[in-house]
């Protein structure tokens, strides 16, 4: 589909140069919500990006996760724009954000229950239904985990993917981040991911907190997400890969340089010769 | 076990302060991630739209204010572009206007500037105005883009704006009545003066009366007025669509 699967994520402070240098780079995440109610600039640049790359389209506020309904308005307004812009993959977090007419603008976690899971694979078939097109969901970084959860993280999303029919958008950080936080090898995430349903991958650099990490996405990748990245490319073949980078944004050179790190070990690993020479 | 519904209602909580939740929670030490990162997202929110608000009442007042702004308003649209609409009202209802009057219409004009730059510029007609001004103004309705708005105000908040936006602050200013018309150029918003008449004229435009009936109430507009309108329209592509009914 691609010629280069590489992306990163199309933000304003890159806008002009984007649009002037029309970097070299397979293509552009946008999140969803930041173009849905805009006309202005925003909207205009994602239009004339569009003309030359691939966009996938990530959301942050679908809340597929939550026991409130859906807003209609947020989801006519996502169809609007996925119809205008014709993404090649869509994408939202397995998480919930909003209940009760507040909007908590994070991507708050869900406890891995089976009643968790049946209703949120009701809310994706209702949501791919809606949109007529197969949705990926997220697995996102967490800080805490519920007492009454009955089974783990990679269980959960698994279980869901499978049963729903959506595909798994993986974010090698969030199960790097998460395997510290809640002490499991990361390993056993991969292993039990199925390799058929993921359709893209995250990687973004996160915070030492000291006693956790915390998915900051605002410096580089790190080593040992690095050294996962290459286990996950072995796993799951070439996959589109995006670096996440949404706070104290570099310039756009240091990020394709990111990039071209990540297709770096892609390219190591998917070649016979060097990766048995790597290994 | 407690249900999904259940779970939900009390993380709310916990984020809003009343903290039952831990108890059901592994880690509990770390959900201040969830309940300061709610604050500092709607902190950012705010300080985004109210740029020259926060340069004149400095970092800390502005924090504290919209701390306090939050606890009251929850965000309920999944926009955070959305979010704040309110405030200028509530700075009304705060001590703050006491020693800073035109603070108030400073907010309501930075919210202006935030709608307008979002706004749906649906199609930009060439105005070909010799054409229409023939015919007969009772029949002629015009409607102005989305991203046209109108703000008036008994400070010189356009000037004040400037100012703070480039962290000139001045803690005092003469109050001066103005009339402002905002609008979007490409990418820009703009906001010009206008005069009180022309202000009157526009609102009537706003409101879908003919342009008979808005010359009618607005007797004082006098040639020039309409002249130099009609050329920011025009020259601006303003005009989303002109009606003609007969
Ligand atoms: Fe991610």
């Amino acid at each position: 589909m691609f010629k280069n699967v590489h992306g990163v994520g199309l933000r304003p402070t890159h806008y002009n140069e984007i649009l002037k240098t029309s970097p070299d780079i397979g293509w552009f995440e946008v999140i969803a919500e930041n173009y849905m109610d805009t006309y202005g600039k925003p909207r205009r640049v994602l239009e004339s990006v569009r003309e030359n790359y691939p966009i996938a389209m990530h959301g942050v506020s679908l809340s597929i996760g939550s026991t409130d309904t859906f807003s209609k308005e947020y989801l006519d307004r996502w169809k609007l724009l996925i119809d205008q812009i014709d993404p090649f993959l869509i994408s939202d977090h397995l998480c919930w954000t909003h209940i009760k007419n507040h909007n908590s603008h994070d991507l708050l976690p869900l406890p891995f229950t089976r009643e968790a899971a049946k209703h949120i694979i009701e809310r994706i078939d209702f949501v791919q239904t809606f949109l007529k097109r197969d949705i990926s969901i997220e697995n996102i970084s967490s800080y805490v985990v519920f007492r009454h959860s009955e089974m783990t993280e990679w269980e959960f999303i698994a279980f869901i993917a499978k049963q729903s029919g959506c595909k798994i958008l993986l974010d090698i950080n969030n199960i790097f981040v998460n395997s510290v936080n809640f002490n499991f090898d990361p390993m056993t995430y991969l292993n039990n991911v199925p390799k058929h349903l993921v359709s893209q991958i995250h990687l973004a650099g996160h915070t030492d907190m000291g006693t956790f990490l915390f998915d900051t996405h605002d410096c580089h990748v790190a080593p040992k997400v690095w050294d996962l990245y290459a286990i996950a490319v072995d796993r799951f073949g070439s996959i589109p890969t995006l670096i996440e980078w949404d706070d104290q944004i570099p310039s756009l050179e240091v990020l394709l340089k990111e990039s071209k790190k990540a297709k770096f070990i892609m390219k190591t690993r998917l070649t016979p010769r060097s990766h048995a020479l790597a290994s | 076990m407690p249900s999904l519904r259940n779970t939900q209602d009390l993380f709310l909580k916990g984020i809003l302060g009343h903290r039952s939740i831990l108890n059901n929670l592994i880690y509990p030490e770390r959900f201040a991630v969830y309940s300061d990162g709610y604050v500092a997202r709607l902190h950012r929110a705010l300080k985004e739209t109210y740029v020259a608000c926060e340069n004149l009442l400095s970092e800390d007042l502005f924090l504290k204010l919209a701390k306090s702004y939050i606890q009251d308003h929850p965000s309920n649209s999944y926009n955070l572009n959305r979010y704040g609409e309110v405030f200028p009202k509530f700075l009304k209802d705060s001590n703050v206007t006491k020693s800073k009057p035109w603070l108030t219409d400073l907010a309501n004009l930075e919210w202006l500037i935030s709608e307008s730059f979002h706004a749906h510029v649906d199609c930009q007609l060439d105005l070909p105005l010799g054409e229409y001004l023939k015919v007969k103004w009772t029949q002629l309705y015009l409607s102005l883009n989305d991203s046209c708005v109108l703000l008036e105000s008994e400070w010189p908040v356009h000037a004040i704006w400037k100012l703070a936006k480039q962290n000139e602050i001045h803690q005092a200013h003469e109050p001066k009545k103005i009339f402002l018309f905002i609008y979007r150029i490409g990418d820009e918003v703009i906001f010009n003066p206008i005069s009180k008449n022309q202000h009157a004229f526009l609102h009537l435009v706003h409101m879908h009366h003919s342009l008979e009936t808005c010359l009618e109430q607005c007797p004082d507009l006098n040639e020039s007025e309409i002249t130099n309108l009609f050329q920011l329209l025009s020259k601006h592509q303003l005009v989303e669509s002109i009606e003609l009914v007969k």
